[in-house]
């Protein structure tokens, strides 16, 4: 797979935002939360540059440990844009009273760029991600939670010539709430490796729901 | 009869290490005013004009009617959700004057944090069409993009002061970010 160091970075996003950057429990049926975010992804070695990505994300509780979310992302600005879109199921395997809850995710999306030209609007799609995660959340006090999301990550190239590949990395994110979890401050950092780079993803996100 | 706001504001150009051409661009970015008219508590219609780069060139002329509209989630968290109609001209004494028509969508999460704060994420994405003669260096029709986070404080019930950052570009080469101040007074009879 051909990989800028712009596209390196961008693969890190896709997940983290997708993955992290949420309480390990699952909400509770019928609840839903909005959460906005923006994430600066850096390339550990040689590779130059960051790049930055907005998400909006949305989740809702499905059943009792059961929810689900729906996030898409886009690199700010007007030409040459980076598009993800993801939905990511999760299951809470821990009672919902537990000071210590551990959680299980998976997350699928797919990466598009975006090329406008004489013509209008182009959307080329680059690959798909897949990444397994497990997120383990720690109570520190009534309104915060401590959240470690080590994963997996397929990343699965549209093209046919081109080889998937498989990645770990992990996300260690604080949750900032108030004690109805109608809100949320989460900073989050993140880090995935690569076959050549490592990726060094600082992102915060504010959620808001019922 | 409903509430009547003004509001007014300016935005600033934030230097970004790793942008070499950051100091080349005017640091004063935008200044908007603007007046909307509350139907209920939680929407609103209302006009405003933006100027981009007031004291540089190329400088961009926006007016716009823009819709607000808020879902209060619970007493201390809310959504709010916009929708935009702008028409942008921009035009330099150097040439490569050309008009865009904008269709604008935005959503905000707040979150009240305080009784008098509340953070903010917000996002803003456009879709635009060159009107006219855009001297071929903008292609049929392209998206924008915008992302940041933002502080609104309540210095008396009618008065809010604004704050915040957006990243505006971000292409793995440059990156380029915007803070933005600005005042809320509002009238309600």
């Amino acid at each position: 797979m051909k990989r800028s160091s712009m596209v390196l970075a961008v693969v890190a996003p896709v997940v983290t935002a997708c993955t992290a950057a949420q309480s390990a429990r699952v909400l509770a049926p019928g609840k839903t939360q909005l959460s906005v975010g923006a994430a600066r992804s850096t390339p550990t070695g040689e590779a130059e540059g960051s790049l930055w990505t907005g998400q909006v994300a949305v989740r809702r509780g499905l059943g009792a440990i059961v929810d689900g979310g729906l996030s898409v992302q886009r690199t700010p600005g007007a030409f040459g844009a980076m598009w993800s879109v993801a939905v990511e199921p999760k299951v809470q395997l821990t009672p919902a009273d537990s000071k210590t809850t551990l959680s299980v995710a998976l997350a699928a999306g797919a990466v598009f760029e975006e090329d406008p030209d004489d013509d209008g609007l182009g959307l080329d799609l680059g690959l798909y991600v897949v990444a397994p995660t497990v997120l383990v959340g720690i109570d520190l006090a009534p309104t915060v939670e401590l959240v470690f999301a080590p994963r997996i990550t397929l990343l699965l190239p549209d093209e046919d010539n081109d080889d998937s590949q498989t990645e770990v990395g992990g996300a260690l994110g604080l949750r900032f709430t108030d004690r109805e979890r109608t809100w949320a401050v989460h900073p989050e950092l993140s880090y995935l490796t690569l076959d050549e780079e490592s990726v060094l993803t600082l992102g915060l996100s504010i959620s808001a729901g019922n | 009869m409903g509430t009547v706001e003004l509001y007014g504001g300016a935005s600033l150009h934030l230097v970004d290490d790793e942008d070499d051409v950051a100091d080349d661009r005017p640091r004063l970015q935008s200044l908007v005013v603007g007046v909307r008219h509350g139907f209920s508590p939680d929407s609103a219609l209302g006009a405003e004009l933006a100027v981009r780069q007031p004291l540089d060139e190329p400088t961009t002329f926006r007016p716009a009617v823009v819709y607000r509209g808020k879902a209060r989630m619970s007493p201390r968290a809310a959504l709010e959700a916009g929708a935009g109609l702008a028409y942008e001209t921009t035009s330099s004494e150097g040439g490569g004057d050309y008009d865009l028509l904008v269709v604008e969508g935005q959503v905000a999460v707040l979150a009240q944090v305080a009784p008098t704060v509340g953070v903010q994420g917000r996002g803003r994405l456009q879709y635009a069409r060159p009107t006219g003669d855009a001297d071929g260096f903008l292609p049929a029709s392209f998206t924008n993009f915008d992302v940041g986070f933002g502080v609104v404080g309540a210095l008396s019930p009618a008065i809010d002061l604004v704050g915040g950052v957006d990243i505006v570009h971000s292409s793995g080469d440059v990156s380029y970010k915007v803070v933005s101040f600005g005042l809320v007074a509002r009238r309600v009879p």
